[in-house]
């Protein structure tokens, strides 16, 4: 990390000040935390307190029985898996295919590439509510799938299928966009002493470049992968059958499903056991994304 | 005798022109290969993104139910959403979610951004995760904790001004209060984003501008608002144009939460749009609707710009 701040000595206040300023800094960095990270902590301690209890602060006789309720009442195995299969899946799918593309719009010299890189351009500006209402019935007319003719009909194609939820999230004008401003980034000199090498393109891909671009494939990686496990729309529409659904869904309608019980440490338990994944997968990547914010954020 | 300089598999280059055209190269086979790079990204936009915004474009013009054939109708579609009064409602409360957020996140992000850039080490990264934490959590999960937090039974809003013998709130059933609650919650997970942008964009600033000016005199908050805004706003408009675009497709959180209730309050253009599609079957409808939107935000989106153009 890059320091900012100058020491304080050569300012020359007196150490009192000093210390006193660094107080107030910290006890307002402090309140912060009070109010954006205490929620989630007092998310886990309703989890883990008796019904007897609620109205105290802490508990004192905290209990994991709601989280063994939650797993018997929730099938959280199986919305797991399919939330780690949709994420993964997507992930692998949209990092391959935007290298790809980045590493060709802008190392590969051919006709309509400019337009291509246009396209891409256009396609980041168009919303959400745009495209979810047709895409719906792409996935549902998908032909051949589902039941459906090779004109796509009569059943009900790719809806409750989990290739409905990748196949769309590898669709990432985004993707192509980063990789290909990475690409663009990357000195020419050792592509063309790979040519003269005798390299063909795919090589130079591949053993030049591809190690190059890891940084982006690993913001690309991340950020898919956020929006991927924390999606909740687009499950909703196409895959909302109990035999598909996704883990964000499963602690929906656990909550919907059960609200006439009122039991709030029941939803807190099954809400965080639902963020505990990210949560421990952020923690090891947190290095990363500052720096990766700075250089690639402000393009 | 091996031509050291044969690209491998294709055609023969002599040096002379390959000096002359640069660092890429042009052969039948170069174009091949270039396309065969691109085309599963490509293929993929096509059909899920391309083919979807003209088949929508279609439809809007059409009165398609699912399960009916359609049939052209022209632009009935688009007067219908221009007078539903549902639906400009909705496209307000979306406004005004979409602005009210975008401010109070980048501020709060900013804010956080500077105080926590002149600490290290450890706590830096202890602070940085606490403070990101929100935005890790996923709609559900916080839908569910800010329901709860928002309960007038036993959530611990009413507990707290109860304690401080203040009225309790009914907060999301309060067709007043509901949509104050949602931004409230929306900040909350985006502020994280924020701070880690403006974080980011504090590590390209010069440290000898800030000290020349502490140094002058200047205190905290000067040389925050005076100097170091200023010099930040290509990361503020990066953030503001995302957190904006973000906010105004809102769904999800009004969806488990309030489904657009109390007495519509909180209802959005996304979730009206989803609802005018799957809940009453008029795909015709909510596609014209979807494109109003769309109009919209190019609108207001130019309308940025040009004011842009014109402080500078």
């Amino acid at each position: 990390m890059t320091t900012l701040a100058v020491p304080e000595a050569m300012s020359a206040p007196p150490r009192r000040r000093f210390r006193a300023r660094r107080l107030a800094l910290y006890l307002c960095l402090l309140v912060g935390v009070v109010i954006t990270a205490m929620p989630v902590v007092y998310m886990l301690s309703t989890a883990v307190t008796p019904t007897s209890e609620l109205r105290s602060w802490v508990p004192s006789h905290p209990t994991l029985g709601y989280f063994t309720q939650v797993f018997h009442k929730m099938p959280y195995g199986r919305d797991f898996l399919n939330s780690l299969l949709y994420a993964v899946g997507s992930n692998v799918l949209v990092v391959a295919v935007s290298t790809l593309c980045g590493f060709g719009l802008t190392r590969i010299s051919f006709r309509g590439q400019r337009w291509l890189s246009w396209l891409v351009v256009a396609l980041l500006l168009v919303p959400l509510q745009v495209e979810f209402l047709p895409l719906f019935l792409v996935i549902k007319h998908w032909p051949l799938a589902g039941g459906n003719d090779i004109l796509g009909q009569h059943g009900h194609g790719l809806i409750n299928n989990l290739w409905a939820l990748i196949l769309p999230a590898a669709a990432s004008p985004l993707g192509i966009f980063l990789m290909r401003q990475f690409f663009l980034g990357l000195p020419t000199e050792l592509d063309e002493a790979a040519r003269v090498d005798g390299a063909g393109t795919w090589r130079i891909f591949w053993s030049v470049n591809l190690p190059l671009v890891r940084p982006a494939m690993a913001i690309l990686s991340l950020l898919s992968f956020q929006f991927t496990w924390n999606n909740y729309m687009w499950p909703l529409i196409v895959a909302s059958d109990s035999h598909v659904e996704t883990l964000q869904l499963g602690v929906a309608t656990f909550y919907s499903a059960n609200q006439s019980a009122g039991l709030w440490q029941l939803y807190m338990a099954a809400a965080f056991i639902t963020l505990v994944p990210l949560l421990v997968g952020f923690v090891f990547v947190q290095r990363y994304l500052t720096e990766t914010f700075a250089t690639v954020g402000l393009k | 005798m091996n031509d050291r300089k044969s690209v491998a598999g294709g055609a023969v280059v002599a040096p002379s022109r390959r000096a002359r055209s640069g660092r890429r190269l042009r052969s039948p086979h170069e174009a091949a290969t270039g396309i065969a790079f691109v085309s599963p990204a490509i293929l993929l936009l096509l059909i899920f993104f391309v083919v979807p915004i003209f088949f929508n474009l279609y439809i809007s013009f059409t009165n398609y139910t699912p399960g009916t054939p359609a049939k052209f109708i022209g632009l009935r579609n688009y007067s219908t959403a221009a007078r539903s009064s549902t639906f400009k409602h909705a496209l307000a409360h979306t406004l005004i979610f979409a602005v009210a957020t975008t401010i109070a996140s980048a501020a709060l992000g900013f804010t956080i951004a500077c105080v926590l850039n002149q600490i290290r080490g450890r706590s830096f990264r202890f602070y940085r995760l606490a403070f990101y934490l929100p935005g890790l959590t996923s709609v559900s999960v916080s839908a569910l904790l800010w329901l709860y937090l928002y309960d007038p039974q036993v959530g611990i809003l009413n507990r707290l001004l109860v304690a401080v013998h203040l009225p309790p709130q009914q907060w999301l059933q309060d067709p007043h209060l509901a949509l104050a609650c949602i931004i409230a919650m929306a900040v909350w997970m985006s502020l994280g984003f924020s701070m880690l942008v403006y974080l980011g964009g504090l590590q390209n600033i010069p440290h000898e501008i800030v000290d020349a000016a502490r140094v002058d005199g200047a205190g905290a908050l000067t040389r925050a608002i005076r100097i170091i805004a200023p010099m930040l706003r290509p990361v503020t408009l990066f953030v503001s144009v995302v957190l904006f675009i973000q906010s105004m497709q809102v769904f999800s959180e009004v969806y488990i939460m309030t489904n657009g209730g109390p007495l519509d309050s909180t209802n959005t253009s996304v979730l009206e749009i989803y609802k005018t599609a799957f809940t009453d079957g008029e795909f015709g409808l909510a596609a014209a609707m979807s494109f109003v939107m769309f109009a919209m935000l190019v609108v207001l989106g130019l309308l940025g710009s040009l004011a842009r153009r014109r402080s500078d």
